[in-house]
């Protein structure tokens, strides 16, 4: 279990991450998100011990500065480094140095999927193939606590769904926890149990994605006369917007009583919409910067 | 510790490839230095009348208009023992190696990756000095046993004085511990690989400057107390404040000797001056200094600080003041305009030092005081005339 106390962190006079409380179970696979520049992988360079951290960050009860905790922990940042004559079975060499448990079948069987070269320069790899080696890497030393900043950056779907299934994998067999930052919240919501929303320097929310997502119902609506905000008075708005007599609301709260209270004004039409995490992240983030209503 | 065995392990095997580079580029040139300094080994005479050698055409003949004879002259066989190109191969890479060790330090990507993996810091700067010290001495070795091994071979050996090869070979280690333990030290105070090679230049020379601030008040005050009387006062050899100018001249003065075997109470000044060998043990202790500051500093640099700018105190903004202050200070006797010209360098290294003309109010306001203190110092000179 990874436990967060009152982690906070500034760049100078910037303070990037206020008195941040975390509790990440094992067996969990959370996802880290929050806008550019929100402290992601300040957050997760903090966790990983890069940075000293002003506050307590513990594995199972352990400072991740001893060496013997570093063991259990990966780290892949978002451009991760590499020496320039460097090529995939170099980099599992280096990394076997570090994690003597590192498993050449595991990282040879996602090379092979990934149809990458083991023996070429990675200096001469895509974006995208650079990020699949480290993967592949990242997935061979079966860590007990991965983490992971903006994994899936660069990455086509096939190699997403490859890197999905294998941190499944990973999870089930080894019971690790998976902490990752992305901006596709579509592929957070595939995979993660459970999320943690970074914003102004704070954590805004946390929790199950699933139960996040289903507090919130959005209703697109067309009424016979034009309508006004304050018709709308009185419920829980989460965001509204109004084109004369059409109107589309993100409501808080349970979806059958949201949909009485609606009807409750006679709109002509009534359809509930989907909404998925990614259109709850916007609510939640615009929300914070009075950007709700608009 | 089983991780630090294995990652030294890895990274010497990684460093092979450009070492036996470097190590056939030496060795090549050695052999070439040997072959030229072979040839012209000579039969050289030591005239105890002169305190110096001759050469074999003025054995018995008036030379600088002293007659020597047979009796005068003792004759050895001297021979180039190609000690120096060693020496120099070494302080070559006690410049290059903390660049190639520890630049890998100085960009945050790298360390998102090193300093989260199951080894300490300090462990792992170490682990990297370390290997540095092998780049440092290994090309030495091979040159030095080069040179030793052309000169037995050419039948010299027997003629030199090999107890000044051994205090030679000693010292010459010694100096590659100081200058690369200090080298690694000052780049790895830097938050840069740039700054880093500034901080490496600028303490050699700003110890020289301050030892010659020091003279030249000493001779200021010399020349109030006794005015009309001009003395010329050394306080200290400014040039064993520098490790690369202290070294080279005393390895290069035991080379000498042991090339030219000279009798003992023919020692060189250089080498019968205690101050010589006083600098010898300030350099260890500043080696040792160091080093115990490189350990620290491993354990203590943040990683949020890479890149930025180097706001060390052991950096720029003491180095630029105290440099300015040495440098007006060593101009006693000359006008304003040689101030002016340390204050201009300041005005530049605080230029360096913030990446631009971002200048901060501090360095505003030093930059105001050295102004200040030209002025008072050119008026101290003025009034002194």
């Amino acid at each position: 279990m990874i436990e967060i106390k009152g982690l906070s962190h500034s760049f100078g006079t910037k303070e990037v991450l206020k008195n941040i409380d975390l509790t990440i179970p094992d067996g969990t696979v959370m996802g880290l998100v929050g806008i550019n520049g929100a402290g992601k992988s300040t957050l997760l360079r903090l966790i990983s011990g890069v940075y000293d951290a002003k506050g307590h960050v513990l594995y199972d009860g352990k400072s991740p500065n001893e060496e013997e905790t570093r063991k259990d922990i990966f780290f892949l940042p978002d451009d991760p480094y590499y020496t320039t004559a460097t090529t995939p079975n170099k980099l599992f060499d280096f990394y076997k140095t570090f994690y003597p448990d590192c498993d050449r079948a595991t990282f040879d069987t996602l090379i092979s999927k990934y149809q990458l070269d083991p023996k070429k320069n990675v200096r001469n790899f895509s974006k995208g193939m650079r990020r699949q080696v480290f993967i592949a890497l990242a997935l061979a030393v079966k860590p007990k606590y991965l983490l992971l900043d903006e994994a899936f950056d660069g990455l086509d779907p096939l190699s997403r769904k490859i890197f999905k299934d294998a941190i499944i994998t990973l999870v089930e067999e080894e019971n690790t926890t998976v902490l990752i930052s992305s901006h596709s919240l579509r592929e957070l919501e595939d995979f993660c149990d459970r999320f943690v929303l970074i914003d102004n320097n704070v954590v805004k929310s946390h929790g199950d994605i699933a139960e996040h997502v289903a507090r919130l119902c959005k209703f697109e609506l067309a009424f016979t006369e034009e309508v006004k905000q304050a018709d709308f008075a009185g419920l829980p708005i989460v965001s509204l917007d109004i084109k004369s007599r059409f109107v589309t609301i993100v409501l808080e709260g349970d979806k059958e009583k949201m949909r009485e209270r609606l009807s409750a004004l006679s709109p002509a039409v009534m359809d509930e919409m989907p909404l998925d995490f990614e259109e709850t992240f916007i609510h939640d983030v615009e929300s914070g910067r009075g950007y709700e209503n608009a | 510790m089983l991780n630090a065995n294995r990652y030294f392990k890895h990274q010497l095997k990684a460093y092979m490839r450009p070492m036996i580079i470097i190590l056939a580029i030496v060795l090549l040139i050695g052999s070439g230095v040997c072959s030229i300094n072979q040839d012209s080994a000579r039969d050289l005479h030591y005239s105890h009348e002169r305190g110096e050698y001759v050469s074999a055409d003025h054995k018995y003949y008036s030379d600088g208009g002293v007659r020597m004879t047979a009796k005068d002259l003792e004759c050895y066989k001297i021979h180039d023992l190609m000690l120096g190109y060693p020496v120099i191969i070494m302080m070559i890479m006690c410049a290059v190696a903390p660049g190639w060790m520890f630049s890998i330090f100085k960009k945050k990507r790298n360390l998102d990756c090193f300093y989260s993996l199951p080894i300490s810091r300090r462990t792992l700067g170490m682990l990297q000095y370390g290997l540095g010290l092998i780049a440092v001495y290994l090309p030495f070795l091979l040159t030095y046993a080069q040179a030793l091994l052309t000169n037995m071979s050419g039948g010299y050996f027997g003629n030199l004085g090999h107890k000044y090869i051994l205090y030679h070979f000693l010292i010459s280690i010694a100096a590659g511990f100081v200058i690369y333990t200090l080298f690694a030290f000052v780049f790895n105070l830097a938050n840069s690989s740039g700054d880093g090679y500034i901080f490496m230049i600028a303490y050699q020379l700003v110890p020289v400057f301050l030892l010659g601030s020091v003279e030249s008040t000493v001779r200021a005050y010399d020349r109030l107390t006794n005015p009309g009387v001009y003395t010329y006062y050394s306080f200290v050899d400014e040039g064993h404040a520098c490790s690369y100018t202290y070294f080279g001249e005393l390895l290069s003065d035991l080379c000498v000797k042991a090339e030219r075997k000279y009798p003992e109470k023919y020692l060189d000044r250089s080498l019968a001056d205690p101050e010589v060998w006083t600098f010898l043990v300030i350099w260890i202790i500043v080696g040792v200094l160091a080093l115990y500051g490189l350990y620290r500093v491993f354990g203590e640099k943040k990683a949020e600080q890479t890149e930025e700018m180097s706001e060390t105190v052991f950096g720029y903004k003491t180095l630029i003041p105290l440099c300015a202050v040495a440098g007006i200070i060593s101009g006693f006797g000359d006008d304003f305009y040689y101030g002016l010209m340390y204050f201009v360098a300041a005005v530049i290294g605080y230029t360096v030092y913030r990446r631009g003309v971002k200048y901060k109010k501090s360095d505003g306001i030093v930059l105001a005081l050295l102004f200040a203190f030209n002025i008072m110092m050119s008026i101290v000179n003025y009034t002194m005339r």
